[in-house]
């Protein structure tokens, strides 16, 4: 391809991309769908701007090379041994049983055994990208749920690898003549590169740190970026020429790199590369579903696909309740992790490059794992909607139950605002019971063995739990305003006799809570606010005792002047005139304050 | 060399004359520490330990302030208050003040007229400050004759250089260690508790 037709093709890709991942993104689904759409669109199938999808192919490859090196990099070995149980327990259990199953419903559809292996295994990994966006999104990656999902992703990471190993051999071993991918070279060959590289990486590991450090010190980004980049390509070239994939060299860069205190910066400078490439990839991939081929195979496709979704959920949802989660928690796990993941592409164009698998049933493999993609965003709603029909029970998340540990103060809302007042309060040796909605929240002060039981603060039942009949005050920090006003009206009417203290995100929901009958409410910025101009003050020269006073009087009469607007609200005119009032008092205040202003005696203080 | 503690507490210095100068007089004296009260507690929180391991690392404890109401400002009092413990300045175990002196160094209003038995106030300035002293007494410290400059509203201003820089000299004293003949201005009084002196009412002016 010449120049020109080459940035025609850059052009018009990233056109689509630009055009395509948003609307995607808009629609709550993943951006993979988005340059898959957008492949498609571009491809011979439908407007056939591109009619070459192997050129821009070739060239995406790069992006699943840097696709593993990233894995590779984040790759954390402590945390891995200690997640080895569920991660080989119930992650081999997870994979094992699915690529069976998998394997055997393609054979049935009439593929061959080495098709039906690979198609079963690819099937049986899930999308990292797809699977984390959605447990990141509810906040579930720390709780007991999401550490499950998790395992089971990691350990499909780690099985690919081998894989990849293993597929250019077997293509090797089966083709003799090779595709334009082989590596070349006989096998001895290929075990002397093979050593070579290995030996390279226990060298390396003692050269990367230094070498880094000069390039940081040398402070030209570009270097950094240069340097990392030959990290990667020289082990993938390696890893190639001893006949395996370049993939794997990547992954192996990673791992080599993921304990150092580089890893941030890599991470930051590979991630836009990866980011665009592996786009590319995907689009690549569009633009190579032969429409014509799925067309024909429908009925395969289709019936395929519905077989995997249900399987693998049901396998998913088994191998978790064996491990101890809860059935909701269970299915919305299984939910998470039924789609076919990036890497079904990945392994099923290495597979196709190295011989093993023909263009026809690529096309079929590629078709489910797309489609796959599309409906978990689907089964996901569907899952939500199932989940507001039942009766809520207590347990959500595996986290048990507020025990009634006789509070005086409930705390609701353990985040930053709460936190602040509940340590004065504990400091003070008051007994509090605290709650929060986040898992984050409850892990993180359990690192500081301080109990936040987790749950919807809001929920009567609860708080009942909790001890909410014989404490004495609650405090509602939680940051949801509207949550915060009904529980607050909530606690009122069926809690009489418990003082109610509320955190008001701005002076409007001030309002709101007077109305509902709070006993005290604190501004979540007022007295921060005033602090820092009280500070700004002393700054400037104005002496610490007569900034104080201003400070004090003008947050007196801000208070003050928020409770008489409030019983003016209900009349426009009133509340405007009351306002302009209000602004008035303060000046003249501050104007005639004595701590401010000049003492007068005889013109002149002793 | 000795430690002079000077509890400084004006909260207006901006508008003060005499105190101001008094201590821009003593702030180059070597040995002779302030500590500026409402520029530190503008809230009246006080930090009674970090008061008391002050009190601890000096000799001599100067209370400088102006007169307001025949008394004294109202956060030297809540320092009083807060830090003068039982324990640690007085009672079972409280030693902690003991030979130490205690210096007040005031300004008026009134003139030195005004504080005396003739005068206005009806009494010297000296037997308002009997708390002072009997606050010394009670901690074991000594009660040194008070360092007072009267009228200060109308002074000019080389009457307040002159009693500033003899505020100065007289610091600056301290914090030398004594010698067997001390220098005039170390006029130490440890006067037994007298009852006050009853206002003969022929001798009020009209």
């Amino acid at each position: 391809m010449s120049l020109d037709s080459q940035l025609k093709v850059a052009a018009v890709v990233m056109l689509a991309a630009c055009v395509a991942v948003p609307l995607a993104r808009r629609a709550k689904l993943s951006a993979v769908l988005g340059y898959l759409v957008a492949g498609v669109l571009l491809g011979p199938s439908v407007m056939g701007i591109i009619m070459e999808p192997a050129d821009v192919m070739h060239f995406s490859e790069l992006g699943v090379v840097l696709f593993m090196f990233l894995i590779g990099l984040e790759l954390n070995l402590s945390r891995l041994w200690q997640m080895r149980g569920p991660i080989m327990g119930l992650g081999a259990l997870q994979v094992l049983i699915s690529m069976a199953a998998f394997s055997l419903i393609l054979l049935g559809f009439g593929m061959n055994t080495t098709t039906a292996l690979i198609g079963g295994f690819g099937f049986a990994l899930s999308s990292t990208a797809i699977a984390l966006q959605i447990l990141g999104e509810r906040n579930m990656l720390r709780s007991p749920s999401g550490q499950l999902g998790f395992s089971i992703l990691l350990f499909q990471d780690l099985i690919v690898i081998p894989v990849l190993v293993l597929i250019p051999l077997l293509g090797a071993s089966l083709a003799g003549q090779g595709g334009i991918e082989q590596g070349s070279g006989s096998i001895w060959g290929g075990a002397l590169n093979l050593l070579a590289v290995v030996a390279l990486i226990a060298i390396g590991r003692r050269f990367i740190r230094p070498i880094f450090r000069m390039i940081a010190a040398s402070r030209t980004r570009e270097i950094f970026t240069a340097f990392s980049l030959l990290i990667i390509t020289s082990m993938s070239v390696g890893m190639y020429s001893a006949g395996l994939s370049m993939a794997l060299g990547a992954f192996l860069a990673g791992v080599l790199l993921s304990d150092s205190e580089y890893r941030h910066e890599l991470e930051a400078h590979i991630e836009p590369f990866k980011g665009l490439l592996l786009g590319l990839f995907f689009l690549s991939v569009g633009m190579s579903l032969d429409f014509q081929t799925l067309g024909k195979a429908w009925p395969t496709v289709l019936g395929v696909l519905a077989v995997v979704l249900i399987l693998k959920s049901a396998i998913i949802y088994g191998a978790t309740r064996a491990f101890k989660l809860a059935p909701l928690e269970a299915l919305f796990i299984a939910g998470t992790l039924s789609q076919c993941g990036e890497f079904g592409f990945v392994l099923f164009g290495l597979a196709h490059q190295s011989g093993v698998l023909e263009t026809e049933s690529l096309s079929v493999l590629n078709g489910v794992v797309a489609l796959s993609m599309f409906s978990t965003s689907l089964i996901i709603l569907g899952i939500d909607k199932f989940n507001e029909r039942r009766p809520q029970s207590l347990e959500t998340n595996n986290y048990p139950l507020p025990e009634d540990d006789r509070p005086e103060v409930i705390v609701a809302g353990h985040g930053r605002f709460g936190q602040i007042t509940s340590r004065l309060l504990r400091a003070c040796g008051v007994k509090t019971t605290l709650i929060d909605h986040s898992s984050d929240v409850v892990e993180g002060t359990k690192r500081f063995r301080i109990k936040t039981y987790y749950g919807d603060a809001t929920r009567r039942d609860l708080l009942e739990a909790a001890g909410i009949e014989r404490a004495r005050a609650i405090v509602i920090a939680i940051d949801d305003r509207d949550a915060a006003t009904q529980l607050a009206k909530e606690i009122k009417s069926h809690f009489p006799g418990k003082f109610v203290v509320a955190r008001a995100y701005d002076l409007l929901h001030a309002y709101e809570l007077l109305d509902v009958g709070v006993d005290h409410l604190e501004r979540e910025t007022f007295d921060s606010a005033v602090a820092m101009g009280r500070d700004v003050l002393k700054l400037l020269g104005v002496g610490a005792y007569q900034a104080e006073q201003a400070a004090q009087r003008f947050r007196k009469h801000d208070v003050e002047s928020m409770h008489k607007l409030h019983k003016a609200r209900g009349d426009e005119q009133d509340y405007l005139t009351r306002a302009l009032e209000a602004r008035d008092e303060i000046e003249k205040t501050l104007a005639e304050d004595q701590s401010i202003a000049q003492i007068k005696f005889q013109g002149t203080a002793w | 060399m000795r430690k002079v503690l000077v509890l400084y507490a004006h909260p207006f210095t901006g508008h003060s004359k005499a105190n101001k100068a008094m201590r821009a007089a003593i702030s180059k004296v070597e040995g002779v520490h302030i500590h500026d009260l409402y520029e530190t507690y503008p809230n009246f929180v006080i930090h009674a330990e970090r008061e008391k391991s002050l009190l601890q690392r000096h000799d001599t404890i100067v209370f400088q302030h102006p007169i307001y109401w025949y008394n004294i400002p109202s956060l030297v009092k809540e320092w009083l208050d807060r830090v003068l413990e039982h324990g640690w300045a007085y009672g079972a175990g409280g030693h902690a003040l003991e030979g130490k002196e205690l210096l007040c160094a005031v300004t008026s209003g009134g003139s030195e007229h005004a504080y005396s038995q003739v005068g206005q106030n009806l009494f010297e300035l000296s037997s308002l400050l009997r708390p002072y002293e009997l606050t010394a007494k009670l901690c074991g410290m000594r009660y040194l004759k008070p360092f007072i400059v009267y009228g200060a509203p109308a002074l000019s201003d080389e009457a307040v250089k002159h009693y500033a820089g003899q505020y100065g000299d007289l610091l600056k004293a301290y914090t030398e260690d004594f010698t067997s003949d001390a220098p005039n201005t170390l006029h130490e009084i440890h006067r037994p508790f007298s009852t006050h002196h009853d206002v003969n009412e022929s001798e009020l002016a009209p």
